[in-house]
């Protein structure tokens, strides 16, 4: 039978193998240009990353991009994803559709690691699958020292070696053409097995592991030469420094402090600037449009709720962008190292550093990325508290409540108070998760066994393409959730604010259904209308901003006038004793604290395989939101808010 | 009948950062980090230098073919090393 050309129409399947980190992702990208599904979260690998490369000749091959395994040992989720996905064997929770074996491989080795790579190349040559070696980063192994022979290892191999620079443009078409010729011809692509599995016919692991380790160091020994650079040298020291006891964390906190500023303060001119163009559409709308049903749904309704939402776009950009940026540095794999020690009395362990930190910006790639996790309980108390790590949907309502509230006042002239209160949900966030992950630790998860060995790649000064790719990947992520998901909210809640009333807001179905909600929430110090925004933002926690700034839009009196923002709205109506400082914070640690996205529910579901966890988190969030707001509320009044 | 001509064997964790050190034996009676283990290239045998340790002393940076790990104190008592007087 002959296993080297698709039967019937299907395309040649061709797939990615390599260790994480090795730059796989950067080549699927390169070769799929704009033609591949984007996985909507950024910095993961999740199992169906599909794409197709077009030939000069027209003729099309899928590629499909598999979780970077160090080992055919399946070790992790992800790694299971991927030995399951190369054997046919059932290795795996995931379902990823196995069957379909991959008609080529491309195994991606890292010029900086090629012996370990070459360990794994030799298990990838024993499965019978033809294959080529790409290898990459060439110009960081340069920089260290290190030089290898392509032409050399691929005699040593039998295979066809490529040495590619991924930002070489000219490298890349080169490749395709190669790839190009080289499917037309795969079984000369087959690979003698190393035969490492012959000596696992002793029952050994150990035996088997050790002979191919062998081959590999002598195969590195007579392809590759290094001599220790300046550079090499200079990273060993950074590396050091990173992980000192006293410089090392001081640098973490400046670090993590920087993350965030930076955030606030670079973003401030681009929101302005989106907010005065979002003013400037809604004045032309209310010129053009003729008054009533149709000038309110417009400008009410639509401008002013997506644009509330949209002009958080530069924040949003620059979060994930630094996250990124930092993350291609190898800066967080010192700060998970670092940070290790710390996390293991709440259960938690390095590894669940990163996606802790991910979920900053959104929950659910770092959910995704707690795939790296192999141990169950590490793993599920990672992704049970990282919504409690404040997510970039969380920022518009707090930026909107804490502008309208909070005074614009500075201690000791340079700390902004306002600054300070956000900076205090964030914390309020963390403590919140450490408590929880403590409280798992000896009820839920007692006794439970935890893994942590973890590479440590070389520092590099990344390009600025990768991390402005993520940001631009999420932005439009965000974009799209605008154009869809708020813009339908907003204009669902607008009907329902709107009518059958004519605009008047408190005899509306939206009013309506507010007050009856409002008994509930009434010790929390919210109204009615708050309870409306919080209900539509059970959608998407942005909605709360867009509801709100339809409802009081709706309400404010000569709304002909100039279109003021929300913030300024509710700080008028703070002013007038409508709405007060204790509500303002009440609603803030509300927010802190609720599961308010279901879309987190949903990932949590698929990566758990059942609705029990999801059932658990949501529970113990609302639980959370629900009597931290009520005391800060109570407290609040107390001392005369 | 110990030779005291030739180092003792200690766990991994016992290395003072920036020696070097040869793996004599593995603990296998965890599965889970046995295989770990194994998967970076960890047996009888590896040359592997211990590079630095984390501010709470707690894990460790370890380097051995061309790449570096670090690991926890406890998974590194599972590698038993002899300390060697320089680099391989």
């Amino acid at each position: 039978m002959d296993n080297f050309t698709p039967k019937g129409d299907s395309t040649l399947l061709i797939a990615l193998v390599g260790n994480p980190n090795s730059g796989k992702t950067s080549l699927f990208n390169a070769l799929t240009g704009l033609r591949h599904k984007v996985a909507n979260y950024p910095g993961v690998t999740v199992e169906r990353r599909e794409g197709k490369v077009v030939f000069a000749d027209g003729v099309a091959v899928r590629l499909i991009d598999l979780p970077g395994v160090y080992s055919l040992l399946g070790m992790s989720i992800d790694e299971g994803v991927t030995v399951s996905y190369l054997t046919g064997s059932p290795h795996s929770v995931a379902s990823s559709g196995v069957g379909e074996k991959p008609y080529l491989l491309l195994a991606v080795v890292d010029s900086c690691a090629l012996e370990r790579g070459l360990f794994l190349v030799s298990a990838l040559m024993d499965l019978g699958i033809p294959m080529v070696v790409v290898l990459t980063m060439n110009e960081l192994a340069a920089s260290r020292g290190i030089t290898i022979r392509p032409a050399l290892l691929s005699r040593a191999l039998g295979i066809p070696v490529f040495d590619l620079s991924l930002r070489n443009k000219d490298h890349i078409n080169m490749f395709v053409r190669e790839l190009a010729t080289l499917t037309t011809n795969l079984p000369k692509l087959l690979p003698v097995p190393v035969g490492g599995s012959a000596a696992s016919a002793n029952n050994s692991a150990v035996a088997e592991v050790e002979a191919r380790y062998k081959w590999a160091h002598q195969i590195t020994q007579q392809v590759q030469v290094f001599a220790a650079t300046e550079a090499y040298r200079r990273s060993l020291k950074i590396d050091k420094w990173c992980t000192h006891p006293v410089v090392g964390i001081a640098l973490f906190l400046l670090i993590m402090a920087g993350l965030f500023q930076s955030v606030f303060t670079f973003a401030t001119w681009p929101m302005g600037w989106i907010e005065s163009v979002i003013a400037y559409i809604a004045r032309g709308a209310e010129a053009v449009l003729p008054g009533g049903v149709i000038e309110s749904l417009v400008v009410d309704g639509i401008i002013g709720g997506v644009g509330s939402v949209v002009v958080f776009v530069p924040q949003i950009a620059i979060l994930f962008f630094l996250l990124s940026f930092l993350e291609e540095t190898g800066y967080l794999t010192r700060a998970a190292y670092v940070m290790d020690r710390v996390m293991r009395p709440f259960g938690l362990q390095g590894r669940s550093f990163i996606p802790l930190l991910s979920s900053f910006a959104c929950a659910i790639p770092g959910i995704l990325s707690t795939r790296t996790i192999g141990s169950f309980s590490d793993r599920m108390t990672t992704i049970l508290v990282a919504p409690l790590m404040s997510c970039s949907a969380r920022l518009p309502v707090y930026s909107v409540l804490i502008g309208a509230s909070i005074p614009d006042n500075y201690l000791f002239g340079f700390l902004s108070v306002r600054g300070l209160v956000l900076l205090g949900l964030y914390l309020l966030g963390i403590v919140a998760a450490a408590v929880v992950a403590l409280v798992l630790r000896i009820t839920l998860f007692r006794g439970a066994p935890s893994l942590y060995l973890m590479e440590m790649p070389p520092f590099r000064l990344p390009t600025l393409r990768v991390p402005y790719l993520q940001a631009l990947e999420r932005v439009k992520v965000f974009l799209r959730d605008a154009g869809t998901v708020i813009l339908s909210c907003s204009v669902i809640l607008w009907i329902l604010a709107y009518f059958p009333s004519q605009g008047d807001v408190p005899t509306s179905f939206a009013g309506m259904l507010g007050k009856l909600i409002e008994p509930v929430l009434a010790p929390l110090g919210f109204g009615w209308e708050i309870a409306i925004a919080i209900i539509g933002s059970f959608a998407a926690r942005e909605v709360f901003v867009s509801t709100l700034a339809t409802v009081y839009r709706l309400g404010a009196e000569g709304d002909d006038a100039a279109v003021e923002s929300l913030t300024t709205v509710l700080g008028s109506r703070m002013l007038d004793g409508s709405f007060s400082l204790a509500t303002a914070l009440s609603l803030l640690v509300f927010y802190v604290f609720a599961c308010q996205c279901f879309s987190t529910l949903a990932v949590v579901r698929r990566e758990t395989g059942s609705w029990k966890w999801p059932t658990v988190m949501f529970i113990y969030m609302t639980f959370l939101a629900y009597v931290a707001a009520f005391a800060t509320y109570r407290l609040a009044l107390w001392s005369g808010a | 009948m110990k030779d005291t001509e030739s180092p003792s064997i200690v766990p991994l964790g016992d290395i003072a950062p920036g020696s070097w050190c040869e793996v004599v034996e593995l603990d296998a009676s965890s599965d889970e980090l046995f295989r770990a283990l194994l998967a970076f290239g960890i047996v009888v045998g590896t040359a592997i230098e211990v590079r630095h340790v984390a501010p709470l002393n707690d894990p460790i940076t370890i380097a051995l073919r061309g790449f570096a790990l670090s690991l926890r104190r406890s998974e590194a008592a599972a590698v038993r090393v002899k300390l060697l007087d320089e680099q391989p």
